[in-house]
């Protein structure tokens, strides 16, 4: 073998090995990007964040009240039946359901289907509960459970 | 199982309940508990590894947090940051000793202690982004955003009531910690006991007795311990024979999927 060649085939080795750790650190670059714009869940926060604007309160309105029900769950349904307690005229109630049908309309709350309203709220679980501020913003949400107090939970300004 | 044996197990120690739990890394782990084991509620732990992360998780049913402010950091502060699906609390301790980050979904929590002050806003952000939560009926998940990052490593589901303890691992993690000896062939898979670690008092309450031992069932897939409270633990004793916990155990398994 000639030093020519010798010192050929090392810049060879070199160059490979340089292109080595350039794709390792760009596989590692793209991972830290992934876990920098997906979040803990993979999506980003509702609360904080504008509702929809099928949801949001009415001109004149001073807050909101969103619960994302399904017609399967019974407490769903025991949620649907408080809401129709709210009656004030300054808080818009909407109920975004699965298939309104299967839910007995009360006087003073919504019954809403969109597909598209409900993907952009629904986080997992139902029934959820947000409030909404007059411009419409999600200021809080509750995941309810049989031991909520839903008098409570529907009082605006409520805690968590 | 022969059928002649699941007559005999659920003669005496009465039919294995089967249920399905979601193990943190996101496995299926099919367990069957004979009736005798009592009703358990569902726990779970697992463990992160890395570059400069090493954190411990505790999974727990939903809302078993609210005691952290009460009882466990009495006057801590609390911080809570709204994500989807999930709610990320983190409490500090009034003089700032302690901290814990729980992370709260519709059904399950998962809790991580810092052992000193909270992290900054930015330090809670980016340990948020280090993992994905999911949360369902039938367990949470939570594992790192990605593999590059972080192991995750000591993955169990934990059963716990008022007659007994288990904590099911996958097979593949239990294998180290094995007798090298063979146990007993069951079903399921192969028994040993082992000793437990009890205090004097301890001791002499369970000696002679089921309680005296912690019994180890080693699956194809799933390796599951199983503690019997006794009096060691201010219960009443089990009304069990040898050989009627021996049918217990038969009747005991568990599948890890995934």
């Amino acid at each position: 073998m000639t030093v020519e060649l010798a010192v050929a085939l090392l810049a060879l080795l070199v160059a490979l090995f340089a292109l080595v750790a350039l794709v390792a650190v760009y596989a590692r670059v793209r991972a830290l990007e992934a876990a920098r714009t997906t979040g803990l869940s993979g999506y980003a926060a509702v609360v904080g964040r504008p509702a929809p604007p099928a949801v949001r309160p009415r001109p004149g309105q001073r807050a909101g009240l969103v619960a994302v029900l399904d017609a399967d769950c019974a407490l769903c349904h025991a949620v649907w039946d408080a809401l129709g307690g709210v009656a004030d005229a300054g808080v818009r109630v909407v109920a975004l359901v699965d298939r309104a049908e299967a839910f007995t309309p009360h006087e003073g709350a919504e019954l809403l289907t969109d597909p598209g309203v409900w993907a952009e709220l629904f986080e997992g679980y139902t029934p959820t509960v947000l409030q909404l501020d007059a411009a419409g913003t999600v200021v809080q949400r509750v995941f309810v459970d049989a031991e909520a107090d839903l008098p409570a939970l529907f009082r605006i300004g409520s805690p968590a | 199982m022969t059928a002649a044996m699941d007559g005999a197990a659920a003669g005496t120690v009465g039919a294995p309940l089967r249920t399905t739990r979601i193990a943190p890394s996101g496995a299926r782990v099919a367990l069957t508990v004979p009736e005798v084991f009592g009703p358990l509620r569902w726990y779970a732990s697992t463990r992160f590894t890395g570059p400069r992360t090493a954190r411990q998780f505790f999974l727990a049913p939903r809302g078993q947090y609210r005691l952290i402010p009460r009882h466990v950091l009495p006057g801590a502060r609390e911080r809570r940051v709204p994500l989807r699906g999930a709610d990320a609390v983190v409490y500090e301790a009034a003089d700032r000793s302690d901290a814990a980050l729980v992370l709260v979904g519709p059904h399950h929590e998962a809790t991580t202690w810092f052992g000193g002050p909270a992290p900054t806003e930015d330090g809670l952000a980016a340990l948020l982004e280090t993992f994905r939560f999911t949360d369902d009926a039938a367990g949470a998940t939570l594992v790192p955003a990605s593999d590059l990052l972080l192991r995750q490593a000591g993955v169990s589901v934990i059963g716990r009531g008022e007659r007994a303890t288990l904590v099911a691992r996958p097979a593949v993690e239990a294998l180290p910690t094995l007798p090298d000896w063979a146990g007993l062939r069951l079903p399921a898979g192969e028994l040993w006991r082992a000793d437990r670690v009890l205090d004097a008092a301890g001791a002499a309450l369970a000696g002679g007795t089921i309680h005296e031992w912690r019994y180890l069932l080693a699956g194809p897939s799933a390796a599951i311990d199983l503690v019997l409270h006794g009096p060691e633990s201010g219960r009443p004793p089990l009304a069990l024979t040898e050989d009627q916990l021996l049918d217990a155990l038969a009747a005991l398994g568990a599948e890890w999927e995934g």
